[in-house]
């Protein structure tokens, strides 16, 4: 008989939830979109070009989020990981009052700066810097800032978490080979937080993908994203077969991305064993 | 003071913010091939010594000379120092060759050249067949070696050891502090290390230099360490000693004759310098200086016995004089009259010939 772990039981309550509102949801709506077992809501969007320039456009703006939010990201994450406790302290609450901000109110808050007579154009036009307002808003550029700044704490934290990780002697064992600041970095500090790094890009890649309120607000329809399609095919367009196939489709690319960070990781880590076996 | 000198500190303080005193004012002269120990309790500033010589600390005051050039602007990646550290800081994501090698990649050295010291700097710490290992495989023995072949590889004029052996256990301990200075001699290479062990620093050093307080205590030689410690600080640090207070009764030629109460002590007059002012001074006297007999005699106090711990080849005896002042008193095993019980009353004097100093405060 195979051992059963003691307590296992406590489980019943989450498993029951989850089969209840997220399982049987979840079936119900792949159910929705094979009607009578055709996949033509499916054939409909990999045919649609306009389809397929929105999911290309979720995954070129994911990329663009990812890649600044990591960049931003990590020279904070570094900052919080070699401050002092007050200095700490100060960098966490800073980071994570927005956090509990609802991200509603964030991103209309971003409206309100960003718009053409918002805090952030009055201040380039009276420092002189632009003659007339940037048009900041309803831009693909307008919903990257408002993403990267809703993001930020989830790719700081995994990076923070990995760099306090990292003995500091080692960066002054490589100042004692005669690596100057840069150099050690390079190949001793920056290697050594990759794993932050991937995990970094997996939570921001993944979440932008499913962003719906932020471009909504801040973005304009040309540049809209796959969540926000899903919105309009079940509320405006009412074709809740199409809507529930988009969002398969949505899930499975997730998983697909999911699984592909994955797979580099074990890449990573497989080439550093090799190269140690070599 | 050596008469070549490879590392000069001059007047170097360091005060860390909060005014903590790190270092103050500290002269030392190292020569060319020696190897030195700085020893004291935490805190001492032995570490922080350490530091400002491989550049990761900035001394607040004062220079410091390598081959009679100032270093003390220099950056630790453009000094031609090493470092061991306590915990080896080994690379984690580099086996053991790339460990070793990194200075020398560093360098731009050819990938054959590399390959070769690599090989060579692993056999000398005697790891040559661990060239592949990944660091996680090793044991903590084997990284003290790795860390040890990474800092001599490439040469350094001056390797400083940051209480390298304390992390290992007792045995291991021992095995290593002779295989460093195997390796230090046949490199021919300067080692100053720090350590709290004084029984490492003696056994292992040419010289010690026993710290207190951000200061030199003495630098002397093991020997001229134990046997004319010249404060109360290094007479308590390095082994056992007893403290008496005394006062000057006396000379006869080379003997300074000295009454600790009821207890008269003899000091060579050669090594001591004579104050004749009526002060009570500190004198020395190791516990095997000191003689219990069970009968009394001439130049004998009564002392009572506090406890007795068998120490292998002798027996300490912790005992109070009659004066009150408790002193140890170290006892030959095969002496059988010297087999004393715990309450017995014993008669305690200084042994003919005993090595006792007068310690500065």
């Amino acid at each position: 008989m195979s051992r059963v772990p003691v307590g296992i039981w406590l489980l019943a309550p989450a498993v029951l939830f989850l089969a209840l509102f997220f399982v049987f949801p979840l079936m119900k709506l792949v159910a929705i979109s094979l009607p009578d077992g055709s996949f033509q809501f499916y054939e409909q969007i990999f045919t649609t070009p306009v389809f397929l320039r929105v999911i290309g456009e979720t995954f070129r703006v994911s990329g663009i989020v990812m890649l600044i939010t990591v960049l931003v990201a990590y020279p904070y994450a570094y900052a919080m990981a070699q401050a002092g406790k007050g200095v700490l302290l100060v960098l966490t609450v800073a980071l994570l009052i927005p956090f509990w901000v609802s991200l509603l109110l964030r991103s209309f808050s971003w409206i309100v700066l960003l718009q053409n007579s918002g805090l952030v154009n009055s201040l380039l036009l009276s420092l002189g810097l632009i003659d007339k307002p940037l048009r900041l808003i309803r831009t693909p550029s307008g919903v990257v800032i408002g993403m990267v700044h809703i993001l930020l704490p989830y790719a700081v934290l995994p990076l923070y978490t990995v760099m306090k990780k990292i003995d500091l002697r080692l960066m002054e064992a490589s100042a004692i080979c005669g690596a100057s600041w840069l150099r050690g970095f390079a190949r001793v500090y920056f290697p050594l937080s990759l794993p932050g790094v991937l995990a970094a890009c997996i939570l921001t890649f993944t979440l932008s993908l499913g962003f719906y309120i932020t471009p909504a607000l801040l973005g304009s329809p040309r540049g809209m994203m796959i969540a926000q399609m899903i919105a309009g095919q079940f509320s405006e367009q009412l074709n809740f077969g199409l809507g529930a196939a988009l969002a398969v489709v949505l899930m499975v690319l997730t998983a697909i991305a999911f699984g592909l960070f994955g797979g580099i990781r074990e890449w990573v880590r497989r080439r550093q064993i090799r190269k140690e076996a070599a | 003071m050596p008469n070549e000198v490879l590392l000069r500190l001059e007047a170097v303080s360091k005060r860390f913010p909060g005014g903590v005193v790190g270092l103050d004012a500290m002269d030392l002269e190292v020569a060319p091939g020696e190897f030195l120990s700085l020893l004291g309790p935490s805190g001492c500033g032995k570490t922080t010594s350490l530091r400002v010589t491989a550049g990761f600390e900035t001394p607040t005051s004062g220079r410091i000379f390598l081959d009679g050039r100032d270093i003390t602007a220099l950056r630790p990646f453009d000094r031609p120092v090493n470092t061991v550290f306590q915990d080896y800081a080994l690379f984690p994501h580099m086996n053991v060759a790339e460990n070793v090698g990194f200075g020398l990649s560093l360098r731009k050295v050819p990938a054959a050249a590399q390959r070769k010291q690599v090989a060579t700097a692993l056999d000398m710490v005697g790891l040559g067949e661990k060239i592949s290992a990944r660091v996680a495989e090793l044991s903590g023995g084997q990284r003290q070696r790795v860390a040890l072949a990474r800092a001599i590889v490439c040469k350094p004029r001056i390797l400083l050891l940051d209480e390298p052996l304390s992390a290992l256990d007792a045995h291991l301990r021992e095995h290593m502090q002779m295989e460093l200075k195997r390796l230090q001699s046949s490199l021919g290479m300067t080692f100053v290390m720090v350590t709290h062990d004084q029984t490492e620093a003696l056994s292992i050093s040419n010289r010690i230099v026993v710290m207190n307080k951000g200061r030199i205590e003495q630098v002397a030689s093991p020997a001229l360490l134990y046997d004319r410690p010249a404060t109360k600080f290094v007479a308590g640090f390095i082994g056992t000693m007893n403290l008496l207070e005394a006062r000057l009764v006396g000379r006869d030629g080379a003997t300074l004759r000295y009454m600790s109460g009821d207890l008269p002590l003899e000091l060579s007059a050669d090594q001591n310098e004579v104050s004749a002012d009526g002060r009570a001074h500190t004198i020395g006297v190791r516990p095997e200086d000191l003689v219990a007999t069970p009968s009394a005699g001439l130049a004998t106090v009564p002392a009572k016995i506090e406890s007795v711990v068998f120490h292998g080849r002798t027996l300490r005896m912790h005992a109070q004089l009659i004066s009150g002042a408790p002193v140890i008193i170290d006892a030959s095993r095969q002496a059988a009259e010297t087999a004393f019980d715990i309450g017995d009353i014993v008669h305690v004097r200084q042994r003919p010939g005993a090595n006792s100093v007068v310690l500065k405060a």
